[in-house]
């Protein structure tokens, strides 16, 4: 597994192979982070994100959590851009989080026991949750931030992170045939 | 499917999974934390598409982080350091070359003062001030490596169009080494370009290299006879200097600094202003 930090570093020197290597190793996260927002146009959304990571990483300073929470941050604000003019241009005036959440429903959800989940019957599950959960538990989990970041990056405090995350996880436990775990609904632990 | 038994999932044992730890030992057992792994699969088909486009815009990046658009004002000190330097510099050139040109301007050369021009100063002194500074300065050696020349080049362009340049970019590091120091940088390219452009003029021939009217330009024409001119566009400040054999010319425009001498034929008169 190449070394994010150091590819990270050698990236904002110039060099173009250390930057396809953080590509590599942020894009997919980044991309399924952005499914729950946009949707199909998560692949767009995703390249806009990128055109700016890569104009301002030389000006980055920060380290490799740093960076995970500034381009999911980018990324998010990119989404956010995409579903206001996506709004715009079909005459609704409704809140993002409901554009997002409606667009980015699963067509279908697995039945609860599932032998070895694909990536993209996981996402679908998470996609429908609500957003602020799927939101909390993708940045956790395919972006590789911590709750404080998570939080910095949606605007809220860890512990509102923490708890939406543990309710996604509760939730989608059920949804998987378990009987959830308690604490869900604190904040705090971990 | 394993018959797992509903279980608790404390607080712990949620954020290591999304932390991506080990929840438990029976991998495959667990289906949140497989779902968990799932999503953070490595990258899939077509994930990774927009691969070569942003890298596109990452080396387009760094082409503009060289010249990028900012803290002009800085860049306009440099500029007029730089310049200064210049004409420093030139007028030093210019006292060796033209010794029978200044001698003229101060009336030991009999005979030829005058001329058409009616610039004739006797402020060459005023010049030899300015000198002061290029002691000490880096001296751009002939064999200045070409790639460097060419960041010099870059460099001048790009100060030349008002552009900020990035000199701790990783594109510039080997003319900042090349210079001695960052802050060097502008004399070095100087002397580098005008040595480049004297190593490379035969006799007869000219060569003229040129920045933008606005802030700063460079003439160099080297005729028959040791001739050296260099111009510097207006605003900031401006060199000229012209020898046909035996004289040196160098002319400014108003806001900035310079000397203006014009000769024909063996050191005719001299003339040197330096307003700021």
């Amino acid at each position: 597994m190449p070394d994010l930090s150091v590819a990270l570093v050698e990236a904002r020197r110039g060099d173009e192979a250390a930057f396809r290597l953080v590509y590599r190793m942020v894009q997919p996260g980044l991309l399924r982070y952005l499914r729950v927002l946009v949707g199909d146009d998560a692949e767009d959304v995703a390249s806009e994100a990128w055109l700016q990571i890569a104009r301002d990483l030389v000006s980055f300073r920060g380290d490799v959590d740093g960076f995970r929470g500034w381009a999911a941050t980018v990324a998010r604000h990119r989404a956010l851009d995409h579903l206001r003019r996506r709004a715009r241009r079909q005459g609704v005036d409704v809140p993002v989080e409901v554009v997002a959440s409606g667009l980015a429903a699963p067509d279908d959800t697995p039945g609860s026991a599932m032998e070895a989940i694909s990536t993209e019957a996981a996402m679908r599950l998470i996609a429908g949750l609500p957003l602020d959960q799927a939101e909390a538990v993708l940045l956790r989990v395919v972006m590789g931030l911590d709750a404080k970041t998570a939080g910095q990056v949606l605007g809220k405090r860890a512990g509102a992170v923490r708890t939406a995350a543990h309710r996604g996880l509760r939730k989608l436990a059920e949804q998987l045939g378990e009987p959830g775990f308690p604490g869900a609904g604190e904040t705090g632990g971990g | 499917m394993s018959a797992h038994r509903p279980r608790r999932i404390g607080r712990g044992a949620a954020e290591r999974m999304l932390r991506g730890g080990p929840v438990n030992a029976g991998a495959g057992a667990d289906p949140l934390a497989d779902l968990l792994a799932a999503v953070a699969a490595p990258a899939r088909d077509g994930e990774l598409d927009g691969e070569e486009a942003a890298v596109a815009a990452f080396r387009e990046a760094l082409l503009a982080h060289v010249t990028q658009p900012q803290r002009r004002p800085m860049i306009k000190m440099l500029l007029a350091r730089l310049l200064t330097v210049k004409v420093a510099a030139i007028a030093a050139g210019a006292t060796v070359i033209s010794g029978a040109a200044v001698a003229a301007s101060t009336g030991t050369l009999p005979g030829v003062g005058g001329g058409g021009s009616a610039a004739v100063s006797p402020t060459v002194t005023a010049s030899a001030e300015v000198t002061g500074p290029s002691v000490g300065l880096p001296s751009a050696e002939a064999s200045v490596a070409a790639s460097v020349l060419a960041l010099c080049h870059t460099y001048t362009a790009a100060v030349a169009s008002g552009a900020s340049v990035a000199l701790d970019s990783p594109s510039m590091g080997a003319l900042v080494t090349a210079a001695g120091g960052g802050d060097k940088v502008g004399p070095f390219c100087v002397n580098a370009l005008r040595d480049a452009a004297r190593a490379t003029v035969a006799p007869g021939a000219d060569a003229g290299a040129s920045m933008g009217p606005d802030h700063a330009g460079t003439g160099v024409a080297v005729e028959p006879g040791a001739g050296v001119g260099v111009n510097v566009g207006p605003s900031d400040a401006a060199v000229g200097a012209q020898v046909p054999h035996a004289s040196v010319g160098v002319s400014a425009a108003p806001p900035g600094a310079g000397a203006g001498v014009s000769g024909v034929g063996v050191g005719a008169n001299a003339g040197a202003s330096v307003r700021r």
